[in-house]
């Protein structure tokens, strides 16, 4: 994170609860277990606001989830730009993919049956 | 006591005279009650002081309004005539909602300069749902079928409404010194209108003979607010006297008649319209 912008989360980490209005990211669980789904964002002074908001602003018109749950945006932690380059994949990883493994077992298999290794034990 | 059968049908009811007329009475006073202060809250639209809390107070005022309608659609059953009508068309006189319901948001109107106070719609929203809980949890028990399964099923509609004005309480009371004052202020106000909310009007005593209610909603609702003056820190409600003028009995306040007029006024236009 750039300093400016650290010393910007700072700031307003420090503000006390209850303060000003921040935005509050919604997720809904449609059933117990079930993904978390990212809704939309309120605005509210703390979480407790924001699950009431949220609450009814989500369940005016669509299906009633199982749950729903509120993160403060700033409270989510995000690669910062600088360090998003760790996301990038610039070779081939096809042997990451089942596909590109899947067919060992079989191979494995083959080799057994040729060095006779499957064979029954002799008999003494 | 010994139980007096359920009545299940409409006709049922409508054969008894005396229960009847209990019946239609406790029906306006709940249907006109949820009408009346759902206007109110329409009123507020586009002027809360929060993005949110509009949609959020919006959605809560639609449902009150379809409160309204499944009672004043019983009604009809028994004979009063078309939900519509009985929601628009009536003289003030006819209506039976407490004066809480009906007293306006604050200084001016939604259509000239609304100077509305914000401490007194939370708590007096707070306060009605807090009673209508209790209502509602009555009528589960009431002599009357299709009340009681009506009821029920309000009921769990009704457990967010009460719930969203419970954040509000407790997100104002005990903060700052500015809020502790409005609220005081405010929840001063709407005590004083409380009684109108539990009473049951003249026919009272008919109401909880017949069973429709099967107990007085007075005592749980005064002890409920003894209750959340304690954890909001408000004072504590002493007396206990009915306001000038109660609703119950078909006399209101003069805020009434003009909010009935603005509220009906299409509707008054063409009742036979489709809209």
């Amino acid at each position: 994170m750039s300093e400016e912008r650290a010393q910007t989360a700072a700031t307003t980490a420090s503000t006390p609860a209850g303060g000003a209005f921040e935005p509050y990211l919604v997720f809904k669980q449609m059933e117990h277990r079930g993904p978390m789904e990212s809704e939309y964002t309120v605005l509210a002074p703390n979480a407790e606001m924001a699950l009431a908001m949220a609450q009814e602003n989500f369940m005016r018109r669509q299906e009633a989830p199982y749950n729903l749950m509120v993160v403060r945006e700033r409270d989510i932690v995000r690669l910062p730009e600088e360090l998003r380059q760790a996301l990038v994949r610039t070779m081939p990883r096809d042997y990451r993919s089942v596909p590109a493994y899947a067919h060992v077992a079989r191979r494995w298999q083959e080799l057994k049956l040729a060095t006779g290794d499957d064979a029954p034990a002799p008999r003494r | 006591m010994t139980a007096l059968p359920r009545v299940t049908t409409a006709d049922q009811a409508r054969a008894d005279a005396g229960f009847h007329r209990a019946l239609v009475e406790l029906l306006y006073q709940a249907a006109d009650d949820d009408l009346i202060l759902a206007q109110r809250g329409a009123e507020w639209l586009g002027l809360v002081p929060h993005i949110e809390e509009d949609v959020a107070f919006s959605s809560i005022t639609q449902d009150m309004t379809g409160h309204a309608l499944a009672l004043y659609q019983l009604l009809e059953e028994l004979g009063e005539g078309q939900a519509d009508h009985l929601a628009y068309f009536r003289e003030p006189s006819a209506y039976r909602c407490a004066v809480l319901a009906e007293r306006p948001n604050g200084e001016g109107t939604y259509l000239d300069s609304p100077r509305f106070d914000w401490a007194y719609t939370v708590v007096r929203q707070y306060v009605y749902q807090r009673f209508k809980r209790l209502r509602l949890e009555a009528m589960v028990k009431s002599r009357y079928q299709p009340l009681a399964d009506l009821a029920e099923k309000m009921l769990r509609e009704q457990f967010y409404h009460l719930y969203h004005w419970e954040v509000w309480m407790k997100q104002l009371t005990g903060r700052t010194e500015e809020a502790q004052r409005r609220m005081t202020e405010a929840w001063t106000r709407v005590l004083a209108d409380a009684p109108s909310l539990s009473s049951l009007g003249p026919g009272e005593q008919e109401i909880l003979s017949s069973g429709v209610l099967p107990w007085s909603l007075e005592k749980p609702f005064r002890q409920a607010l003894e209750e959340s003056a304690r954890s909001y820190g408000l004072p504590a409600p002493n007396a206990w006297t009915m306001p000038e003028v109660n609703g119950r009995d078909g006399r209101h306040s003069p805020a009434l008649p003009p909010m009935l007029e603005h509220m009906a006024e299409v509707y008054r236009i063409a009742p036979a319209g489709a809209w």
